[in-house]
């Protein structure tokens, strides 16, 4: 066997789920801001803009990035927000969290595919709305 | 007011304790938010520490968190820039779970941790910082912060800057390095233990993070408790009055702590001469050749950590600290027998080889 051979290691797994795509989206009215939602699961695009209105627009004051994670506990744990400038935590235990960048007007996180619509419509939803509703409109991010 | 941390329920509001407000704001469902508030001047104990060369300035509201991790502390001020930061809400009222996997997930320059069940932690790469809400416990756990944390914090944020992690072993012999690197199971844990046996110092067994100063790479070790596998008993009597244990990443092994087991030398940093890639395999007899450099190269690379595309700095500064330490030798190392038996091999090559300052003794 040569040297080559022994020493090649196979592509590192993606641990983390950083490179899941996210190829479903759809741009609505959030909180008054226009909100591009992205995602790699149809169901959980349409459960987290069931409460928006949709809107075709191109320009986007926020693009909000939700990996459905089958792997992550379903059941939410107690919500908290960690507040560290710019950037905000928002969890719902394993289950469910994500990071807001103020700055870069992005909202980022991940969600148990076993999370029911009534808990992301009555418990998840109101507080991204309170997260996104004080965020201040100044720089568009690029999409 | 240590920090910010309120529940809120919906429509009335009411202090509950000092420090933790509830307010209801008339829902059926109680929904109840811890929310902290991470600002600076509210996590009043701070402190700079150095961890693998690099400055952390690390801020909490609780002292005996910082007593966890005192032994980083740097002589230098808070004023001084760092290169990263750690700032960690101690929540006297969190609990938590000891027994709970941690779980990991990455997205963008984030990187999302959750310990012990309800302990969030987030890793930020753009801003080189990790913000966390632990329990009172977890703050007093020596363990989980020099063995857990501090190592996941350097091998996430390092990239951004300016640290490579390795995958390698890394042992120093009369202030020369040597990095000892291998697939996942050829034994560089076992070996790594049996050169420090023969008079190496030890400076990491698994996770090596690479800097450049002034232009030269510096090899630094976090001083973890050394892995290795249950089978390792047969070849260190040390471990026959131990018990393996399940480390984090689920396997059965010895985690000890090298110099109080095996009564060995340890240090935190070295320059490294070599790269020693070893091989398990049958072979009639010990063999140590060069290795082709792009093999070397393309070895550390493939066991680095992805990061995405947004990232690129941290991907380029990671190759290029990767293509300096591959500019040293590289040799392919196959040996047979016990480990003690490979490691005075290699301890004979790597004296014949190199002189004390380090410099390539004439080919043979």
């Amino acid at each position: 066997m040569s040297m080559d051979t022994v020493l090649r290691l196979p592509d590192p797994p993606d641990l983390l789920r950083r490179f899941v795509e996210t190829p479903l989206q759809k741009t609505v009215q959030f909180e008054g801001k226009r909100v591009l939602m992205r995602s790699n699961r149809q169901g959980c695009l349409d459960m987290f803009s069931s409460l928006a209105v949709d809107d075709g627009g191109a320009k986007c004051d926020l693009i909000w990035t939700m990996v459905c994670d089958p792997d992550l506990p379903a059941e939410l744990g107690e919500a908290s927000l960690m507040e560290s400038a710019p950037v905000a935590l928002l969890s719902f235990g394993r289950s469910c969290f994500m990071a807001l960048h103020r700055n870069q007007k992005e909202l980022t996180g991940f969600i148990s595919s076993g999370v029911s619509e009534q808990n992301v419509l009555e418990i998840i939803i109101p507080r991204v709305k309170e997260l996104v509703g004080a965020m201040e409109l100044e720089n568009a991010p690029h999409v | 007011m240590v920090v910010g941390c309120h529940e809120f329920v919906s429509a009335l509001s009411f202090v509950r304790t000092a420090g933790f407000q509830a307010c209801f704001r008339g829902t059926l469902a109680v929904e109840m938010i811890r929310t902290y508030s991470v600002e600076r001047e509210e996590l009043a104990v701070k402190s700079m520490l150095e961890i693998a060369g690099c400055k952390c300035l690390f801020s909490t509201n609780d002292r005996s968190l910082f007593e966890s991790v005192s032994r980083w502390k740097s002589h230098k001020g808070v004023e001084a820039g760092c290169d990263f930061e750690l700032r960690v809400i101690v929540d006297k009222g969190l609990t938590r779970d000891a027994s709970a996997q941690p779980q990991f997930r990455g997205a963008q320059q984030f990187v999302f941790a959750v310990f012990h069940s309800k302990e969030s932690f987030l890793l930020d790469l753009f801003e080189r910082r990790v913000t966390a809400v632990v329990s009172r416990e977890t703050a007093r756990d020596h363990e989980f912060w020099n063995t857990i944390l501090i190592p996941i914090a350097l091998g996430v944020l390092g990239p951004a800057m300016g640290v490579a992690p390795l995958h390698c072993a890394c042992l120093a012999h009369n202030g020369q390095g040597m990095l000892v690197a291998g697939i996942s199971g050829a034994g560089k844990s076992t070996l790594a233990v049996a050169l420090a046996k023969e008079g190496f110092a030890l400076v990491s067994d698994d996770w090596t993070y690479a800097r450049l100063e002034q232009g030269e790479v510096s090899a630094y070790g976090l001083q973890v408790p050394v892995k290795l596998m249950p089978e390792c008993s047969r070849y260190f009597e040390e471990l026959s009055s131990l018990r393996p244990r399940i480390a984090l990443n689920g396997e059965l092994a010895f985690e000890v702590n090298a110099a109080e087991t095996f009564r060995v030398q340890v240090a935190h940093r070295c320059a490294p001469s070599c790269v020693v890639f070893l091989e398990r395999c049958n072979v009639e007899k010990s063999s140590i050749e060069a290795l082709p450099r792009d093999v070397a190269k393309r070895y550390f690379a493939q066991s680095a950590e992805l990061l995405p595309t947004e990232l690129r700095q941290a991907i380029a500064e990671r190759e290029g600290i990767i293509d300096q330490v591959t500019s040293r030798d590289c040799w392919r190392f196959r040996y047979r027998g016990t480990p003690q038996q490979g490691a005075r091999a290699l301890k004979r090559f790597f004296e014949e080889r190199y002189d004390v300052d380090g410099h390539c003794a004439a080919a043979s």
